[in-house]
C-alpha cells in the first residue's frame, strides 16, 4: 500500500523530518505591551499606512490599507493606541516601516464577530457573494510562508476555469508542526474553510476538493478524514515523503498529475492552492467576521530549550517566543524565520512575528555546521533532485563567470529556491545563493532590454511622426 | 630509409598544397579592414574595461574610427594617448577628465561593531540581498571585496573591513562603482589632493552614533562653513555630501567636522587642516584668557582693552 502513495514527479529529495513539535499542543501565547506591524508581510505592494500617532485602534481595524493589486491590507492585532510609526527591524532582515501599537490589552474589536461553530449546515447558509470581500478586509494571505494575498487567488480571471481546489498540509520544511498541529486541533475549520473556498468557485461549475498531507503526519490525516468526511466532494490525499511536496506546482503535480507550465499560474491547470490554515482563516473571516490578528508560529530546533507550537499575536518579538519555550540553550548557533531549507537567517531576534512566519527556528552547533564549499565535480545530482527540471549546476556555473544572459536560456526564474540542490550538493556549493544573485542580475537585464526597446518604439515613431505629416497636407 | 624519405614527400606534398590552398582562400575571402582601426587599437591601454561602454578596446577603436565623435571617451587614457588618437583619426577623442574612485565610508572594524557572523558566499552582493550586513550600520562597506575583484588595474585592496583605493592605479574606469551594491564608491576628479564625506548613511543622527564612531550626523556645521557652497545636506536624506567640482579644497569643513571625524581629507588638504585646527586653538586660548582676565575683576575693562591692542 505503501508504495502506491502519491507524490510529485520529477525531482526531489529525502530529509530527516526532525519534527520534534509534534507532540506539543498548541499554546496560546498571552499578547505582549508593545507589537510591532511591519507593513510589507506579504508578497507585493507594502500596505499604506491610514493610522496616525497616539491614534486610538481596537482588533481588526486596519491599520494599513492595501496598496494596488497584489498587496493586502493590515489590521490592528490588539487594541490599544499607535505610539510610533518608523522604520525598525522585520524579519525579511531588513529595516521596514513599522506601526508600533501599545496594547491595553482590553481586547475590544473594532466591529462585531460571530461565534458560529463550523458545520456543513453553517457553510450551506452562508451566501458566499460577500466571501472575498471579507477576506480582503481581514487581510488574510498565505500562510504557508510565502504570504501571498488571498484575495488575489480567489478572485482569478474571469476566463480561468477553476475545477480543483487543494488544500496544502503537506508540511514538508523539516522541524516545522504548526500546520501539523492546526490539523490536529481544529480539522473542522480547515474542512470548513474548504468547503466555502469550493462554494465561492462552484459557481461556474463542479469543483472537487482536495487535502494533500505527507504520511509522516498520520494522526493529522486521521482528525482530517473524519472532519472531510461531513462534507461532498473532499476528499483527504495521504503523499509519499518527499521534499518539496509543499511547493504549489509540486502539489497540484502530485495529487491532480497535471503540471503548471513554466511562468504561469496553478489557475492555469484550473486548480487553486491554499495552505490549511489559510483555509481555517478564511472560514473566520468570512462567516465570523473575525480579523486576522493571530497565528501558529513552531518554535524549535536543538538551539531550544522546549520547542513548543504557540498561537502568537502578530507584532510580538522573536525573543518573548523563545523565551516561553525556555530560552536557548548554551550552544545556540543561528537563528532562522521559517523553514531550515528555505527560511532565512537573522541576526536579531528582536524581529516581529509577522503574517508570513511560519518557524522560528534555532540551532544548535552541530545542526548549523556549515561544510566549506568544494569545487563542482559534475556528478549532476543536482540535474536530478530538482523539482522544477532546472540545472542548479550548470547555472551555478554561468553566472560564476559572469554570463548572466545565459541565465535566460537556462529558465533560472522558474527556480522555486527550495533548496533540494544545496542539500544534495557533493562540493557542498552554495547554489541557492548564487541562483538568487543571479535573479537579480537576469531582472536588472530584461529590465534593461525592456526599457532600450520601449526608448526604440518612441524613437521610430518621433521618426516615422514628421514623414506623416507631410503626406497629410499633401 | 626508403620510408623516411617517403614519409617525408608525402608530408611535403600534403603541405604544400594545403599552402596553396590557403594562399588562394586568403586573397578571395579577404576582408578590407581600415588599417586605422588597428592604429587606434595599439595605442589604447588595452585594459579592455567597458568604461567606454564598448567591448573593449578593439570594439571602441573601431567605432571611433567609423564614427568619430568627441563625445565618444575613453576615462583610462592619459591626455597624451588621447592626442595621438587625435592625429590618427583626424577627431580627437573626446577629452574626459580623468577620474579616481573613491569610498564614502569609514566603517573600519574599529570604528563600527560588528553584529554577526556570515558564513554565506564571500561577496557583497550576496550579503546585501540576505541582510543588512555583519556591521552594524546598513550603508557601510560591506567589505567582502567585490570592487575589488572586478578591478582589472589592481588599484583596490580590502583593508580592515573596507576597500582602499590606490589614487595612483585607478583609472577612473567605474567598474567598482557599477559592482558595489550598498553604493558607497564614486568618482571623483583626479587628485592627489581630495576632501570627502567619509559616510553614506541615511539613518538620523542618534542612530549613526550609536552605530559607528565616524559617521555624518547630519548636523550641518560643514555647510556652514564652506566658502563656496560645494556641501549640501538634502532635505530627509540625513547626510552631508560635497560637491567635487565646487570644492576648493579649504578645508575647513574637516577641521570642522571635529567630533564625528566624517569628513576625510586627502593629500595636501591634510597639511592645511592641521593649521586650520592650530589657529583654532589658539584662538581659544586667546579667547579663555580673555574672559579669564574679564573675571579677574578691576582691571577687567583694561586687559579687555589690551588683548584687542594685540589682535590687531
Amino acid at each position: 500500500m505503501a508504495s502506491e502513495l502519491k507524490t510529485f514527479s520529477q525531482g526531489g529529495i529525502h530529509v530527516d523530518d526532525r519534527k520534534y513539535s509534534h507532540e506539543s499542543p498548541i499554546e496560546k501565547l498571552p499578547a505582549s505591551k508593545l507589537l510591532v506591524i511591519p507593513t510589507s508581510q506579504h508578497i507585493g505592494a507594502p500596505a499604506k499606512v491610514v493610522v496616525a500617532k497616539d491614534q486610538a485602534v481596537k482588533i481588526g481595524q486596519i491599520i494599513a490599507e492595501k496598496a494596488g493589486f497584489i498587496s493586502a491590507n493590515i489590521v490592528s492585532p490588539a487594541s490599544g493606541v499607535v505610539k510610533a510609526i518608523e522604520a525598525r527591524m522585520s524579519p525579511t532582515g531588513f529595516k521596514q516601516e513599522c506601526i508600533v501599537i501599545e496594547n491595553d490589552m482590553k481586547d475590544e474589536y473594532f466591529e462585531a464577530v460571530t461565534d458560529i461553530a463550523p458545520s456543513p449546515e453553517a457553510i450551506e447558509k452562508y451566501d458566499p457573494a460577500s466571501a472575498v470581500k471579507q477576506v480582503e478586509k481581514a487581510g488574510i494571505v498565505g500562510m504557508g510562508g510565502a504570504a501571498f494575498p488571498t484575495s488575489v487567488k480567489l478572485s482569478p480571471p474571469p476566463d480561468t476555469k477553476i475545477d480543483t481546489i487543494i488544500l496544502n498540509g503537506v508540511e514538508c520544511e523539516p522541524y516545522l508542526t504548526a500546520d501539523a498541529r492546526i490539523m490536529i486541533e481544529d480539522a473542522d475549520k480547515i474542512a470548513a474553510g474548504l468547503a466555502l473556498i469550493m462554494k465561492i468557485f462552484s459557481k461556474n461549475g463542479p469543483v472537487k476538493g482536495y487535502i494533500g498531507i505527507e504520511a509522516n503526519k498520520p494522526d493529522s490525516i486521521q482528525k482530517m478524514s473524519e472532519a472531510a468526511a461531513k462534507y461532498k466532494d473532499i476528499q483527504v490525499v495521504s503523499l509519499a515523503l518527499k521534499y518539496p511536496q509543499g511547493g504549489e506546482k509540486q502539489l497540484i503535480n502530485a495529487i491532480t498529475g497535471r503540471s503548471v507550465p513554466s511562468g504561469k499560474l496553478p489557475g492555469s491547470v484550473g486548480c487553486v492552492v491554499q495552505n490549511v490554515a489559510t483555509a481555517a482563516a478564511i472560514f473566520d473571516a468570512a462567516v465570523n467576521n473575525k480579523p486576522l490578528i493571530e497565528r501558529v508560529v513552531t518554535v524549535t530546533g536543538l538551539g531550544v530549550k522546549t520547542p513548543k507550537n504557540l498561537l502568537v499575536r502578530f507584532g510580538v518579538m522573536f525573543t518573548e517566543l523563545i523565551d516561553y519555550c525556555g530560552g536557548i540553550t548554551e550552544d545556540a548557533a543561528m537563528l532562522i524565520c521559517g523553514g531550515p531549507m528555505m527560511g532565512k537567517a537573522l541576526q536579531t531576534s528582536e524581529v516581529p512575528v509577522t503574517k508570513a512566519v511560519s518557524g522560528i527556528l534555532v540551532l544548535n552547533h552541530s545542526e548549523a555546521n556549515l561544510y566549506e564549499e568544494a569545487p563542482c565535480i559534475r556528478c549532476g545530482r543536482c540535474v536530478d533532485v530538482c523539482p522544477m527540471g532546472l540545472q542548479p549546476g550548470m547555472i551555478n556555473k554561468v553566472i560564476e563567470a559572469g554570463e548572466y544572459e545565459k541565465l535566460e536560456e537556462l529558465a533560472i526564474m522558474d527556480c522555486i529556491e527550495c533548496g533540494s540542490c544545496n542539500y544534495i550538493c557533493a562540493g557542498h556549493e552554495r547554489l541557492v545563493q548564487k541562483i538568487k544573485i543571479g535573479k537579480i542580475k537576469l531582472q536588472e537585464i530584461l529590465k534593461a532590454r525592456k526599457e532600450k526597446e520601449a526608448r526604440e518604439k518612441a524613437k521610430a515613431e518621433t521618426k516615422a511622426a514628421p514623414q506623416d505629416k507631410p503626406g497629410e497636407s499633401k | 630509409m626508403s620510408e623516411i624519405i617517403m614519409s617525408v614527400l608525402v608530408m611535403g606534398f600534403i603541405a604544400i598544397i594545403l599552402a596553396i590552398a590557403l594562399i588562394i582562400s586568403s586573397k578571395k575571402f579577404y576582408v578590407p579592414e581600415n588599417p586605422l582601426i588597428e592604429k587606434v587599437a595599439a595605442l589604447l591601454p588595452q585594459a579592455n574595461c567597458g568604461a567606454c561602454g564598448f567591448p573593449g578596446c578593439a570594439g571602441f577603436a573601431k567605432a571611433f574610427v567609423e564614427n568619430p565623435s568627441p563625445e565618444m571617451r575613453c576615462p583610462v587614457a592619459p591626455p597624451e594617448v588621447l592626442k595621438a588618437i587625435g592625429e590618427v583619426v583626424g577627431t580627437a577623442v573626446g577629452e574626459g577628465k580623468p577620474m579616481r574612485a573613491v569610498l564614502h565610508c569609514n566603517g573600519k572594524h574599529s570604528n563600527v561593531q560588528k553584529v554577526s557572523e556570515y558564513i554565506g558566499i564571500r561577496s557583497c552582493a550576496s550579503a546585501h540581498i540576505l541582510y543588512t550586513g555583519d556591521k552594524a550600520c546598513m550603508y557601510s562597506c560591506i567589505g567582502y571585496g567585490d570592487c575589488a575583484n572586478v578591478c582589472l588595474f589592481g588599484a583596490i585592496k580590502i583593508e580592515d573591513g573596507i576597500a582602499v583605493f590606490d589614487p595612483e592605479k585607478c583609472t577612473g574606469c567605474g567598474l567598482c562603482v557599477k559592482a558595489c551594491p550598498r553604493h558607497v564608491i564614486s568618482l571623483v576628479q583626479k587628485r592627489i589632493s581630495n576632501v570627502r564625506v567619509t559616510c553614506s548613511s541615511h539613518d538620523r543622527g542618534p542612530v549613526v552614533r550609536k552605530n559607528c564612531k565616524v559617521g555624518c550626523i547630519a548636523c550641518g556645521k560643514c555647510v556652514k562653513v564652506c566658502p563656496k557652497q560645494a556641501i549640501t545636506v538634502a532635505p530627509g536624506s540625513n547626510l552631508a555630501q560635497i560637491d567635487d567640482q565646487k570644492c576648493i579644497l579649504c578645508g575647513k569643513c574637516v577641521a570642522e567636522c571635529d567630533i564625528m571625524h566624517a569628513i576625510t581629507a586627502e593629500g595636501r588638504v591634510v597639511k592645511a587642516v592641521e593649521i586650520i585646527i592650530k589657529k583654532k586653538q589658539q584662538e581659544k586660548e586667546e579667547k579663555q584668557k580673555a574672559a579669564a582676565l574679564a573675571a579677574a575683576g578691576t582691571g577687567g575693562e583694561n586687559a579687555a582693552a589690551e588683548t584687542k591692542e594685540v589682535k590687531s
